[in-house]
């Protein structure tokens, strides 16, 4: 996934959304806005991000699982599957960008990227509403796909690199 | 000036502001299972060097705990799962990466293991209690599997030498994998729970050993092992303020913040230092309470383990 | 084939994995729309979706609501063939099913009774409420006369209440939106143009190489298509000029930010102007085919010098030449955007006026990236009797204002005040979807206006603050359980929405068109009302349209071709304005006619006293006004509003983060509740900022009851347009309390 900053206005569109499509209860959500300010009145700078679970390639989430529960598809894309989750929140103290929660019903939530929708050959609910179209979301391996295009020629960045996680969400700053 | 919030209200519950999903049943867990390492352990040492006439306490006495410990262990981590139902899960699997997965291996042999050890001296250690339930009267097939405990007590201990050491440093080990907590992220961590857990089942052997050779053997082992986690606790502190800005700011809630008190005053002092000058005030030739001394390094064992699993939740990565 | 990690959509092992492996392999070369349909079909097997538009902003996007097996309301995504959205909802329209889901709705009708001598409603039937309404009207009717019955509205259930009231022989109609929002623009613009700015804006952004705007915050107002526009404006790599006192959303996309002190845009304007004119890069051409009085505007603003700007501004007057430039070369792509709530200091619609000049000094109204000339569909009207004519309404109440065009809300207020030499008594109110407690200024003088009011309807979904001042509280269903007007509202080309009820309304709600008519019929208006179920209206219109009620039902929205000519200027086009000179009048003789100033005039206005911060105000893009804060996924956002305040009065007042404070203004008056204080460097060190709508005070709203402090209540003072009753509400300023007010005193 692939999300302009320079575009982005921090309305959360992308939360509500995801709420209704999959469901999140409310009081929890899978994705968030992170409003930065930096400077001094008047010269200042402000980034707007919106941020979830990064589907890393170096997942700590994955690794840490003691029942395979959290887990990679060949894709890329990091799933939990409910019924093999023990509710131990190991996940949730392994995470980084503190991307997991524990559902109502017991068992670890986070971003899907919609996977239900992609299956369907749809985008992430998400990137389908946002008014300012700055999300962006595809294959990574193909060359030509947008998002390919988009990191070949803008400057971009992920989120806390120090972690060593290799995350698939990329900012263009 | 730098400002970084979140403009979308994200406040879930248990993860903002700070993560709230492990709590004292986990503190409590890593206390009883380092606890009923460290004695497993010093049995099976003590077991196999032949030292058991010697020291009847560390090999005979104390085997009682050890099951009870881990007994309440698993049910604290079982309340803490929130999808109980699902438990089996975690034996269908072996995850060689997932420390979580290692401690539930490890902890459905020790388990049994340490039942088994306690049950094969039950006739040795209670006698008077078994003449009051006649269980061998009863289940005839229990002589039997009494002999065949004690003449394979010493794989038993075989076994549990190396399981004890994963069961004691698994503990550290779990905590320390998670890069994502600040205060958690550093290899000392394994060894450092380790050597605090052997030094509360020397405590524990302490506090139920009946000659004062063994009490005394166990104080000097303890003191041994205070001083060891003493320079491992220097040694993680030096290495938070070495480490990068979070772990700085993780460091501060040790060092300048809510848990300098518990962790200075109660770990360190009164867990670690204090118990170690007792120890050292008899060794020079006083009379000291070593039951004080005990007492104390189990307490510290318990509150070191509460402070590491609150404190390490309120750092985070980002924000 | 190698798999790698990262093909996310062609392998998948569940469901329809070949079938979407094969349709992304199509789709790299190219699509294929069978397969989309089929994929497309297999999608909505699940849910049903019905054709809306939204109704919790003024938009009006249309969309799709999904209902579920259960006939449950799960999402509703936007009509991709809308040019309102582009199929892309905003927050508050994605979050519309709350609106639907909240339990706090009005449930049942209410009448205002006494119990052990406190006054509380208690739940009546739709039978009794109406006929009680209908009986209070026709008593009013006949002591005072029907054009004492005043309608206050907002939005769809409006429409029909408006026609109830003209029917009934009433023309006592205002809109906050007018006198409280935009009228300024549209009487400068008026004068200018000779038409209204409208809504929605017909701003071309998308194609714009400059867009300046001043008082507008595109990203946190959330008009849609607008900031989708703005976003393809980005993309182009349109410059992007941001004149705010604060670091709006807006201004950090900006490549220059102007920090204007508050309430000195006029002289900025004026100085552009100057640097337009004297500098010659104004766009000469349009001028002289299109403009009249340009010597009289030359000659005007030549004392409007940038250093001159400078002393009044703080902007610095190379910046000032500097955007006048990029402007000019950018002309006549550019935009000089007219804003939309422009009521702040009183001489608004001059300077609207100012806006509608510099736009047509830089040639953009009519031209690629400024404006287009907006057409809209007329919907035929169902036919009725034509509409008593009564013998006053809205234009003599507001005829102290020569250029107002709408009812001035605050008029009809000072109206239903009695007093000796009122002309224009007004005894009844019926407000429909505004919450007039939170949206006019001036509260005591509303306060004491529903005082002397003999008889008050209010129609609404929410328990909002006015129904608790109501005789009589109507509950409506919101926009997703009923039947509306047809949406045609102005754009680049015509379009038509249809509004469907996706479920049937809940509790004992009805729609506005219902009450309408019950009431019609109780006043023996049943001939306005010929139908028995609006479809059978909005049926008929769409047949008269060309189309008709099953095809609208598939599709949601229909673009038709425009009849009024090409969207922008041809070359040389002789093109009249409708102005009386049939030019853009930089001079307008109108106005030096009537006494006013023919071309804007800076004046400065009152500024706050030591210890006082200028209040103000502006919204977030989660919600719409106070109308949304107690919507459940809406509040799961943004639950309260906070103070922002500058660091460096912070550190004098000793403020931190997340602390409580109160707000004294200054005459005197408190803040309900308590507000936290935010800390930060985007709003400068004389003002305060919030954003409007919270500090809800009806218990019955339980998500947003005590939750931040409400801006309106701390407008007691304001500034009125003479030319059009504008109400200029950015003249207040507030002290910040650290210590509670109440601590003493029982609530």
């Amino acid at each position: 996934m692939v999300i302009d900053t320079l575009k982005c206005v921090g309305c959360s569109d992308c939360v509500v959304a995801c709420q209704t499509e999959n469901d999140v209860p409310i009081g929890y959500c899978r994705d968030w806005i992170v409003e930065t300010v930096s400077g001094t009145y008047p010269n200042l700078d402000l980034e707007l991000k919106s941020e979830r679970c990064n589907h890393c390639d170096n997942a700590p989430c994955v690794r840490c699982c003691p029942t395979g529960a959290s887990h990679s598809l060949p894709s890329g894309i990091v799933l939990v599957t409910a019924d093999e989750c023990i509710g131990c929140g190991a996940c949730i103290e392994s995470c980084p960008y503190d991307a997991r929660y524990q559902h109502p019903d017991g068992y670890v939530d986070k971003c899907t990227f919609c996977h239900h929708r992609l299956e369907k050959g749809q985008l992430p609910a998400c990137v389908s509403v946002c008014p300012t179209k700055c999300m962006y979301f595809g294959d990574l391996d193909n060359p030509n796909s947008e998002v390919s295009q988009l990191l070949k020629n803008r400057k971009y960045k992920t989120l806390a690199p120090e972690a060593g996680t290799n995350p698939h969400v990329f900012y263009l700053i | 000036m730098q400002e970084e919030l979140f403009t979308s209200g994200r406040n879930i519950p248990k993860i903002d502001p700070n993560l709230e999903i492990w709590h004292w049943p986990i503190s409590l867990y890593l206390f009883l299972g380092g606890l009923a390492a460290g004695i497993l352990f010093f049995a099976a040492l003590f077991y196999l060097m032949g030292k058991e006439k010697e020291y009847p306490g560390a090999v005979r006495y104390t085997a009682i705990i050890p099951p009870i410990a881990l007994s309440m262990g698993l049910l604290a981590l079982v309340y803490d799962l929130t999808h109980k139902l699902y438990t089996w899960q975690l034996y269908t699997t072996f995850r060689i990466e997932s420390p979580m997965s290692w401690g539930a291996w490890v902890l459905l042999i020790v388990t049994p293991l340490s039942f088994l050890w306690f049950f094969s001296f039950y006739s040795e250690n209670y006698p008077k209690t078994e003449e009051k339930l006649k269980l061998f009267k009863k289940f005839k097939f229990l002589t039997t599997f009494e002999q065949f405990l004690k003449d394979n007590r010493k794989y038993i201990a075989y076994a549990l030498i190396p399981l004890t050491l994963v069961l004691g440093v698994y503990t550290g080990i779990l905590l320390s994998a998670f890069n994502a907590r600040p205060l958690w992220n550093n290899a000392i961590l394994g060894p450092l729970f380790l050597t605090s857990g052997l030094s509360t089942g020397a405590a524990a052997i302490i506090l139920l050993s009946r000659s004062t050779k063994e009490k005394h053997l166990f104080g000097k082992i303890d003191l041994a092992l205070i001083i060891v986690e003493l320079a491992l606790i220097a040694h993680m502190i030096m290495g938070y303020y070495a480490g990068s800005q979070v772990q700085l700011e993780a460091m501060q809630l040790l060092v300048g913040g809510d848990f300098t008190l518990m962790f200075f005053g109660f770990v360190v002092i009164l867990g670690l230092i204090i118990p170690a000058a007792l120890e050292f005030i008899e060794l020079i030739g006083y009379k000291v309470p070593v039951i004080v001394a005990a007492m104390l390094v189990l307490l510290g064992g318990l509150i070191f383990r509460f402070v590491m699993v609150e404190a390490g939740q309120l750092t985070r990565f980002l924000y | 084939m190698t798999t790698s990690r990262r093909k996310f959509i062609k392998i998948s092992a569940l469901g329809f994995g070949g079938l979407a492996a094969s349709t992304s392999a199509l789709s790299m070369f190219g699509g294929n729309s069978y397969l989309d349909e089929l994929v497309k079909q297999s999608v909505s097997k699940k849910f049903n979706r019905t054709a809306t538009y939204c109704e919790v902003c003024f938009w009006k996007c249309a969309g799709w609501a999904h209902t579920n097996e259960d006939g449950e309301i799960k999402k509703i995504i936007g009509n991709e063939n809308d040019p309102h959205c582009y199929g892309r909802l905003c927050p508050r329209g994605t979050g519309g099913v709350g609106m639907y889901n909240d339990e706090d709705r009005l449930k049942t009708p209410l009448i205002r009774t006494t119990v052990n001598g406190e006054e509380t409603f208690r739940k009546a039937s739709w039978e009794e409420a109406l006929d009680l309404i209908a009986t209070k009207f026709k008593g009013i009717k006949e002591t005072h006369g029907a054009e004492s019955i005043a309608l206050f509205k907002h939005g769809s259930p409006g429409s029909h209440l408006e026609h109830l009231f003209k029917a009934f022989g009433s023309d006592t109609i205002a809109e906050p939106a007018y006198a409280q929002c935009r009228g300024p623009r549209e009487t400068g613009f008026g004068l200018t143009f000779g038409s209204w700015v409208g809504s929605p804006e017909p701003t071309d952004i998308r194609d714009t190489k400059c867009l300046v705007l001043i008082g507008s915050h595109i990203g946190e107002n959330m008009h849609n298509s607008q900031v989708q526009e703005m976003s393809d404006a980005i993309d182009n790599g349109a410059t992007i000029i941001t004149v705010d006192p604060r670091l709006s959303t807006a201004a950090s996309k900006s490549e220059h930010w102007l920090a204007i002190k508050p309430a000195t845009d006029l002289a900025l304007l004026l100085s552009w102007m100057n640097v337009l004119i004297e500098e010659g890069i104004y766009n000469k051409k349009y001028v002289e085919q299109y403009a009249s009085g340009f010597d009289a505007l030359k000659e005007h603003v030549k004392q409007f010098t940038p250093e001159w700007a400078y002393g009044i501004t703080t902007i610095k007057p190379e910046e000032i030449r500097k955007t006048a430039r990029i402007m000019a070369a950018a002309a006549p792509s550019v935009i000089i955007h007219p804003g939309r709530h422009v009521t702040w200091y009183g001489d608004d619609a001059q300077r609207g006026r100012a806006v509608a000049m510099l736009n047509g000094l830089l040639g953009s109204w009519g031209n690629r990236g400024g404006f287009y000339f907006k057409e809209s569909l007329k919907v035929p009207k169902f036919p009725h009797p034509e509409y008593p004519e009564p013998k006053w309404g809205w234009r003599e109440i507001g005829e102290k204002y020569p250029y107002a065009e709408m009812g001035i809300t605050t008029e009809l207020v000072q109206a239903t005040i009695p007093s000796e030499d009122n002309e224009y008594p007004i005894k009844a109110w019926l407000v429909a979807g505004t919450n007039l407690v939170s949206t006019l200024p001036q509260r005591e003088k509303t306060l004491k206006a529903i005082d002397a009011v003999e008889f008050m309807v209010v129609v609404d979904t929410m328990p909002m603050e006015i129904t608790g001042y109501a005789d009589v509280v109507l509950p409506e269903c919101t926009y997703l359980e009923r039947y509306d007007e047809i949406r045609s509202a102005t754009n680049r080309t015509p379009s038509i929405a249809v509004r469907i009820p996706v479920v049937k309304p809940k509790y004992d709600s009805k729609p506005a068109w219902w009450i309408s008519k019950e009431i019609g019929e109780r006043l023996g208006l049943q001939d306005y009302f010929n139908y028995n179920d609006f479809e059978e209206v909005i049926e008929w219109q769409l047949k008269e349209l060309g189309t008709s009620l099953e095809e609208m039902k598939k599709i949601g929205v229909k673009v038709f071709d425009r009849k009024s000519g090409p969207l922008f200027l041809r070359e040389g086009e002789n093109y009249i304005f409708p102005t009386p000179s049939g030019k853009i009048e930089f001079y307008s003789h109108q106005l030096a006619e009537k006494g006013f100033d023919p071309m804007p005039v800076y004046t400065a206005h009152p500024e706050p006293e030591q210890g006082f911060y200028r209040l103000n105000y502006g919204r977030s893009p989660m919600h719409t006004f106070s109308r949304t804060i107690n919507n459940p996924n809406l509040s799961d956002l943004k639950d309260e509003n906070m103070l922002w305040v500058n660091p460096k009065v912070a550190r004098i007042l000793g403020l931190k983060k997340d602390q409580e404070v109160w707000l004294k203004n200054q005459d005197d008056i408190l803040s309900t509740f308590s507000i936290k204080v935010r800390v930060t460097e985007r709003v400068r060190w004389d003002s305060v900022y919030m954003y409007h709508g919270f500090g809800h005070n009806n218990k019955k709203l339980t998500r947003a009851f005590g939750k931040g402090a409400s801006d309106s209540e701390l407008i007691s003072k304001v500034a009125i347009d003479p030319l059009m009753g504008g109400t200029g509400l950015r003249g207040n300023f507030v002290s910040i309390l650290t210590e509670n007010p109440y601590k003493n005193t029982e609530i």
